[in-house]
């Protein structure tokens, strides 16, 4: 169960409106790496994991995530608030504006919706942390791209924390990984699905 | 009332918490209605009495409620399992997915 809490992780305060910066940030909501598929990923992931370890680390970072998408979103609220459809044009938002108006939609900045076809809950506890320390990488590469795209300092600020925040999960769930192997038989050389377990211990 | 077990208090806290989210839906559609203003704040007083109880007794329902002595939020069972599912920490994982 959820519980909301009305603030932000980190606070957002950006003074000028930025269509065009819009347009490339909302991929950190709704693209193949951002803040609503690292949630989802994470969350459904947790379920099934075979050590306490894992099913908390995914439980606490995929809840942080939930909030990062929010903080992603008041960002593109005040890049786009009050913008006027001159402004629209000339920043390339009109694409996004003919559907949306100024409603925040999960999409990546070429246009793709979110999908959740980007990202995978395998049911194997070593594959999915190995994908989940992708996840974090490349979500940082996002980040880092973002900051070679803009130059506007209210909104580098919070980027600058976003792109923090992969660094620090990506050292978390190495360490859940490292504990999931050591964990492992030694004749699992291979470190085969240590998830799926059909016949000791899934029912006494 | 005499200490209640953990299952009775667990139910006893989600009955709880759903009137509390029932009262915030519709005191959201409805802000000027006292009388439900009076009704969730009976709620959220049960609520977080309740909430104490269970949290010195069996464990965090979030992670202000756990133990000074040790991170006991990461212990089994999470909401989704049963007492039989949790994973034998000590025992190693094999190739077939079975424990030793």
């Amino acid at each position: 169960m959820w519980i909301y809490e009305k603030k932000l992780q980190y606070p957002v305060k950006i003074k000028n409106p930025n269509p065009k910066l819009a347009g490339v940030i909302i991929s950190q909501l709704g693209g193949p790496d951002g803040e609503t598929g690292a949630a989802l990923r994470y969350l459904n992931q947790r379920y099934t994991m075979p050590s306490a370890e894992a099913i908390g680390v995914l439980t606490d970072i995929g809840s942080e995530e939930l909030g990062h998408q929010e903080m992603v979103a008041a960002i593109l609220y005040q890049l786009t608030k009050g913008l006027t459809p001159a402004e629209i044009k000339a920043g390339g938002f009109d694409k996004y504006f003919v559907d949306h108006t100024l409603g925040i939609y999960p999409t990546a900045a070429a246009g793709m919706p979110y999908t959740a076809a980007s990202m995978q809950s395998k049911g194997d506890a070593v594959a999915d942390l190995m994908e989940d320390l992708a996840a974090e990488q490349k979500a940082r590469v996002t980040y880092d791209n973002i900051l070679r795209l803009s130059d506007d300092p209210d909104v580098n600020d919070v980027i600058r924390f976003l792109r923090q925040r992969e660094v620090v999960h990506f050292q978390r769930f190495g360490e859940a990984l490292r504990r999931t192997q050591e964990s492992l038989n030694q004749k699992n050389y291979y470190a085969f699905n240590p998830e799926y377990r059909v016949n000791k211990g899934a029912r006494k | 009332m005499d200490k209640m077990n953990k299952d009775a208090l667990l139910h006893r806290i989600q009955e709880l918490s759903f009137v509390k989210t029932e009262l915030e839906l519709f005191l959201d559609a409805a802000p000027d209605n006292k009388q439900a203003l009076d009704y969730f704040h009976k709620t959220l007083d049960a609520l977080i009495a309740a909430r104490e109880e269970y949290e010195a007794n069996y464990g965090p329902i979030t992670t202000a409620g756990v133990s000074r002595n040790r991170w006991n939020w990461i212990d089994g069972p999470w909401p989704w399992q049963r007492e039989g599912d949790v994973p034998d920490a000590d025992a190693p994982l094999n190739c077939r997915g079975t424990r030793e």
